[in-house]
C-alpha cells in the first residue's frame, strides 16, 4: 500500500518538476497590430523589388570595409587626411531611391572610424574624393519570376587626379511566385 | 522497504528540482549553452536557430590589425548533404565588453552540403576588439506572425 502511495507522489512531482522546467519556444514582444522589429533584419515586403534602409546599411558597411582594410587606405595610418564624400549617383532605374539616407550611413562610418576628416563636396581643401555610383541589373520571366541585382561603386581619387583605389559590393534580390524561405 | 523509500525520495526531489534552480549570473559575460562557443578569449560564435545546432559548424576565428582597425574572421561550415540559406551579423566589442558601432545588419549567406566559407567583418572604431558572430536561419517580424498563425491552425 505505502508502495504505491510513494509511487503515485514521485510521478505526480517528477511531472510537477519537469513541467516547471519545459521551454513551451514561445516568442514575446508583440502589442497589438504593431510591432517595433529590429532594424538589422532584412524584410523586404513590396511586390517590386525595393532597397530597405536595413540594404543600405548592408551596403555602406560592406564597401567600407572593404576600402578600410585595403592597403592603399591602411597606408595612411593616423595621418587622417581630408577626405571628400561625392553624392551618390543614382544609375538605377529607380528615380525615388534615397541615396541621401545610404551617403549619410557612409559618412556616420568613416566618420565614427576616425580614419579620415571628412570635408563638405563644395570645399576645394581635400587630398582624396571619393566617388559614389549605384548601378542596377534586371531580369525577368513571363511566370513573373524576376531577378535585380544592385551594385555599389566606390571610386577614389587623390586631389591630383589619380585613380587610388576602387571598391564593389553587390546586391541581388529574386522575386519568386511563392515566397523562398 | 519503506524506509528505504524515504531516505531516498527527498534527495530525488531535491535533484530533480535543482534543475530548475535559477544560478545568479551578473558577473558572468554569457552563460553558456549548447549554441554558445566561447571558447576563444576575443570571440563569441552562436548558432541561433535550434535546426542549426550541429549541422553548421563554426570555426576557427581569426583577427589582425588593419591599420587603425581590427579584422576578424569566421570560418562557416556546413557539415550536412543539405544546402543552406542562412543570416549572419557580427557584432563589435571593446576590451571591456561595452558594444561598440551597433550598425551592423543581417546578411544572408548560402552554403551547399560541405561547402565552408570564410566571413570578416572590420570594427568600425580603433576601439572594437572582441566580436560576437551570430548564424540563424533567415528571420523576421512577418515569418514569425505566420509560424504563429501556423501553430494555432
Amino acid at each position: 500500500m505505502h508502495m504505491r502511495v510513494f509511487r503515485f507522489i514521485g510521478l505526480i512531482l517528477f511531472f510537477v518538476v519537469f513541467q516547471g522546467c519545459s521551454n513551451n519556444r514561445q516568442s514575446f514582444g508583440q502589442q497589438g497590430n504593431i510591432a517595433i522589429v529590429d532594424t538589422g533584419n532584412r524584410t523586404h515586403l513590396d511586390a517590386r523589388v525595393l532597397l530597405t534602409l536595413a540594404d543600405f546599411k548592408a551596403f555602406a558597411e560592406n564597401v567600407t570595409t572593404k576600402m578600410m582594410t585595403s592597403h592603399q587606405v591602411r597606408g595612411w595610418g593616423d595621418k587622417r587626411p581630408k577626405l571628400v564624400i561625392g553624392n551618390i549617383e543614382n544609375n538605377t532605374y529607380d528615380d525615388n531611391l534615397r541615396m541621401e539616407d545610404m551617403s549619410d550611413q557612409i559618412q556616420e562610418i568613416v566618420l565614427n572610424s576616425g580614419l579620415a576628416r571628412l570635408v563638405d563636396p563644395s570645399s576645394l581643401d581635400f587630398d582624396y574624393i571619393v566617388k559614389i555610383s549605384m548601378t542596377e541589373n534586371r531580369q525577368s520571366n513571363r511566370q513573373g519570376q524576376k531577378l535585380v541585382s544592385y551594385t555599389l561603386k566606390f571610386i577614389m581619387f587623390s586631389i591630383e587626379g589619380d585613380r587610388i583605389g576602387m571598391w564593389t559590393d553587390d546586391l541581388t534580390m529574386a522575386k519568386a511566385a511563392k515566397p523562398l524561405f | 522497504m519503506t524506509k528505504k523509500v524515504l531516505q531516498v525520495l527527498p534527495l530525488a526531489i531535491l535533484f530533480l528540482a535543482s534543475g530548475c534552480s535559477t544560478q545568479l549570473t551578473a558577473d558572468k559575460r554569457f552563460v553558456v549553452t549548447p549554441v554558445i562557443d566561447n571558447s576563444h578569449p576575443r570571440a563569441t560564435l552562436v548558432t541561433a536557430s535550434e535546426g542549426l545546432v550541429g549541422n553548421i559548424k563554426l570555426l576557427n576565428p581569426i583577427f589582425k590589425e588593419v591599420g587603425r582597425m581590427t579584422q576578424a574572421q569566421v570560418r562557416v561550415q556546413n557539415i550536412t548533404e543539405y544546402r543552406y540559406t542562412l543570416e549572419y551579423k557580427f557584432s563589435w566589442e571593446d576590451k571591456q565588453g561595452f558594444a561598440v558601432g551597433n550598425n551592423n545588419v543581417w546578411q544572408r549567406l548560402t552554403l551547399v552540403s560541405g561547402q565552408t566559407q570564410s566571413i570578416s567583418s572590420v570594427g568600425k572604431t580603433p576601439d572594437a576588439k572582441m566580436i560576437i558572430f551570430t548564424v540563424r536561419l533567415p528571420d523576421d517580424t512577418f515569418m514569425d506572425l505566420e509560424r504563429r498563425e501556423a501553430q494555432k491552425r
